[in-house]
């Protein structure tokens, strides 16, 4: 009989834990995360035309490896989404990408204590708030960043100790690091707290 | 589980109003039928690139006929038929199927004009539940697919004996089947916005159980 529990219960949480890496596939493109707005740790975005996705591997609600932080000294609030795949869902390791965004002073206690009116528009100028795109080149990132386009955060519901902030973007670096166009990008990811 | 039997509630919530919209109108004749043929399903897109549509399929389904009204040129039919539209989204590498399972209720005029050849046009209404079949085992059906539809139809059947009928229907149906939030290049949303409607050709034999 405890047999047959613990075996109930292993089921279950391999159960849970592969319904957490899934995702609600968008209308025009399947292979996108539809935009939502409730929580559900997911990314994704046209790079260079390319599909990237990525979905949290979540244990309960901890999202790993998305993070939201505030440097006092620069005044920047960074943004930086987990890591995803380029491509079809049989993608290698190889072809893995991030985008991170640097945005100009401290936007979630700004949002947070602020009229709470929704969507706000973040221009990324490329120099004082910017996006980037990181690479995978097989032993460490490849980091373009600079681009110029829109960040929105069209809802953020909650307090310091547990929030969703959610979101659409689009941006375009276009430097040494050559022409990257991150397009008709889509973001909803739920923290438990905020540094 | 409950999403499984969904459209099943759906069809039985129309199958009563058949049923009562028969009996009110001292329906004459009821008979079960059996339709099997091709059907090129067409399906009228503007925002989704990659779909595959006017792709022919066979189609097995079966429903009910109502002989509502008959004088001695003219009928009044409503039939209840269970069957799935569906289309594909193609990309090299991964495989996406979209599969509306259906439950349609044409309500007919039939015009005899010859003594096997009938003429038939009507509306239609019907209801479905979109799923979604993938290779990607990640990828589960997003929201914004509708669940109902209207539109009109007209064909054309010749009788072939006391239980058969070949015929041929073209559907064209009005309602979007698909609502949705489109993201332009640099994260501007265009809310609300519409798409995907149906539309068929079919050829098809029916074969009429009789009570």
């Amino acid at each position: 009989m405890r047999t047959t529990f613990f075996l109930c219960f292993l089921v279950g949480l391999l159960q849970g834990c592969s319904y957490m890496e899934s995702y609600n596939s968008d209308p025009l493109d399947p292979r996108l995360p539809e935009y939502t707005a409730f929580g559900a740790n997911a990314a994704g975005a046209y790079v260079d035309d390319t599909p990237w996705r990525t979905v949290c591997t979540a244990f309960g609600d901890e999202c790993i490896g998305r993070e939201l932080s505030y440097n006092d000294s620069t005044n920047k609030t960074v943004f930086l989404f987990p890591s995803g795949n380029l491509g079809s869902g049989n993608s290698t390791f190889e072809r893995r990408a991030r985008i991170r965004f640097v945005i100009d002073g401290n936007l979630i206690e700004d949002l947070i204590q602020g009229p709470g009116l929704f969507p706000v528009r973040i221009a990324l100028d490329g120099t004082e708030s910017y996006g980037e795109i990181w690479f995978w080149n097989g032993s460490d990132w490849d980091i373009c960043n600079g681009g110029v386009g829109e960040f929105y955060v069209r809802e953020l519901f909650g307090d310091f100790d547990r929030f969703v902030v959610a979101g659409t973007f689009g941006f375009v670096i276009d430097n040494s690091c050559g022409l990257h166009r991150i397009e008709s990008g889509r973001y909803d990811f739920r923290f438990n707290e905020f540094f | 589980m409950s999403n499984l039997f969904l459209p099943f509630r759906r069809f039985l919530l129309g199958f009563v109003f058949v049923l009562l919209f028969a009996l009110s109108g001292n329906c004459q004749k009821m008979e079960l039928f059996v339709d099997a043929g091709m059907s090129a399903s067409l399906f009228q897109v503007e925002h989704i690139d990659n779909v595959s549509s006017g792709l022919a399929s066979f189609t097995l389904r079966g429903g009910v006929y109502f002989d509502v009204f008959n004088s001695e040129k003219l009928r009044l039919v409503v039939e209840g038929m269970l069957f799935n539209r569906k289309y594909n989204f193609e990309i090299p590498g991964e495989e996406f199927k979209y599969r509306f399972f259906t439950a349609q209720v044409p309500i007919l005029i039939n015009y005899q004009a010859t003594e096997w050849i009938y003429l038939e046009a009507g509306i239609s209404g019907a209801l479905y539940d979109a799923r979604l079949v993938t290779n990607n085992p990640d990828a589960q059906i997003g929201s914004g697919f509708t669940h109902y539809d209207l539109g009109v139809l007209a064909g054309v059947q010749i009788a072939l004996g006391e239980r058969f009928l070949v015929g041929t229907r073209a559907n064209i149906h009005f309602m979007p089947m698909l609502t949705f939030d489109e993201i332009g290049p640099f994260g501007e949303l265009n809310r609300g916005e519409k798409d995907l409607y149906y539309r068929s050709v079919e050829l098809f034999l029916r074969y009429r159980f009789k009570f």
